[in-house]
């Protein structure tokens, strides 16, 4: 049964608390900064594998704007002028 | 009049106890929590409802509700007991989530691993306070603030605090904005909040798609048990950046979420019952969560000022503390305590580089978890 006025590290070690705490923290760590480093080499890896993956994917960026976009640019470009004058 | 009698007798009033109306009552503040002060009110109205639902007491042992077998109730929350509805919430997740950001600093995903320490020290706690090794594992994914992590990992190892650890978990994350500024005021200095990071870069379209094929291959190969969630989360960014699936990432984002969602809230609320709500050991596991929480965001800010150490284009602390991943909450904090000190100072899109990869982080925290403590 628990109680907060009894802290007992028996209890923490007989359940292997400090073990797999750091394990477990190690393993977080490993894994992000091998995913660090394949993000920080993948720019130079997508270089050299350029005839597997063409550059003419279409960023989103590139792609046509929505209507709503277009439509947004408008209204704003109308009422910048209306302010000016 | 006999028949006056049986049926008072066979109404909910005649075995309704006062926890029943305390968790009632405990319902409707969550429901006006989330229409009043917007407290994520997408998760506190449908679990607000669900607890008011789940303690209408019923008469004579008849029952209707998430543990009775055969009722409606009890299959719906199928899907939260066996891990389906987390998983899916990932998948959406993934749907939804920009990993650029990533990719612009990757010294940052440390900063998510950083946090995670919030979930391992909550642990060691727990067990110290008298909670089994399974339990303190399901208490401690409180503080990796991922909601759908923490349903999923104490579906998995203390089943029968799920309802409690949902609740706190969507509470706290609720709660960033109150938990975290004066944690991150105490551990900065002013002159740290004034840093200003470097621009971020273009990334390609090509980075984007390879991505979540890749950093799923390093995460699961490296623990397996995360595969589950990781394995969503990234299917579910792949959907939306290989750009020739639109409609089954607008699916998965939208209609798909919103669905799970409903059901998951509802049903976790509905589960939630007076004799374990209302007890010791839910308060214990409340002061844990936020325990938990503040340890994660000290971990995150503390990390980065270690990291300005030993590197020298330096990083805003402040940007340590969206490592919890309460996305983009916690980032959302980092900028407004950042335009605070500096106006024009944004902090923003550095900050969720943190946040999602505390996402990856707390996903293989809980996997770990999982292998090592299910059956101790």
């Amino acid at each position: 049964m628990f109680n907060p006025l009894n802290i007992s590290w028996t209890r923490v070690i007989d359940g292997q608390g400090f073990e797999v705490a750091f394990t477990g923290m190690v393993i977080v760590f490993i894994a992000l900064t091998v995913i660090s480093l394949c993000i920080t080499i993948l720019p130079k890896v997508i270089t050299i594998l350029q005839w597997i993956l063409p550059e003419n994917i279409q960023a989103e960026s590139e792609q046509e704007p929505a209507d709503d976009e277009v439509m947004a640019a408008v209204i704003g470009f109308v009422l910048d002028d209306q302010n000016k004058h | 009049m006999t028949m006056f009698y049986e049926f008072i007798a066979s109404s909910g009033w005649s075995s309704a106890t006062p926890g029943h109306g305390l968790m009632v009552i405990v319902g409707l503040i969550m429901i006006l929590l989330a229409i009043i002060r917007r407290y994520e009110p997408l998760l506190l109205v449908p679990m607000g409802f669900g607890v008011i639902l789940g303690n209408i007491p019923m008469p004579g042992g008849e029952g209707h509700g998430v543990y009775d077998e055969g009722s409606v109730l009890y299959y719906i929350y199928f899907g939260v007991k066996e891990g389906i509805f987390p998983a899916l919430i990932f998948l959406g997740i993934g749907a939804m989530t920009d990993f650029s950001a990533m990719f612009s600093a990757p010294r940052l995903v440390l900063l998510g691993a950083a946090a995670q320490i919030g979930i391992f020290v909550t642990m060691i706690g727990a067990m110290a306070i008298g909670f089994t090794p399974e339990e303190s594992g399901a208490i401690a994914i409180i503080g990796g603030a991922d909601g759908p992590t923490a349903i999923f990992l104490s579906s998995k190892l203390a089943p029968h605090l799920l309802p409690i650890i949902a609740i706190a978990s969507y509470s706290y994350m609720a709660l960033v904005p109150i938990i975290q500024p004066p944690i991150m005021r105490l551990l900065t200095t002013r002159k740290e909040r004034l840093i200003r990071m470097q621009s971020p870069r273009v990334i390609s379209q090509r980075e984007k798609i390879i991505f979540p094929i890749l950093a799923f291959l390093v995460a699961t190969l490296i623990a397996p048990d995360s595969i589950v969630l990781l394995g969503m989360l990234f299917f579910g960014n792949l959907l939306k950046e290989c750009g020739v699936t639109e409609r089954l990432a607008n699916t998965a984002r939208t209609s798909m979420v919103d669905i799970v969602t409903i059901l998951l809230g509802f049903s976790v609320g509905a589960s939630t019952q007076a004799d374990t709500f209302l007890s010791l050991g839910s308060f214990l596991i409340f002061v844990l969560g936020v325990f938990s929480f503040c340890i994660a965001t000290a971990g995150g800010i503390i990390f980065a000022k270690f990291m300005n150490l030993i590197t020298k284009e330096k990083i805003n602390p402040l940007v340590g503390a969206a490592g919890v991943s309460a996305v983009p909450m916690a980032a959302r904090v980092v900028q407004v305590e950042a335009h605070r000190e500096d106006p024009k100072n944004f902090v923003l899109y550095h900050a969720i580089a943190p946040n999602v990869a505390g996402v990856i982080g707390s996903a293989i925290g809980a996997g770990i978890l999982w292998s090592v403590l299910l059956g101790s």
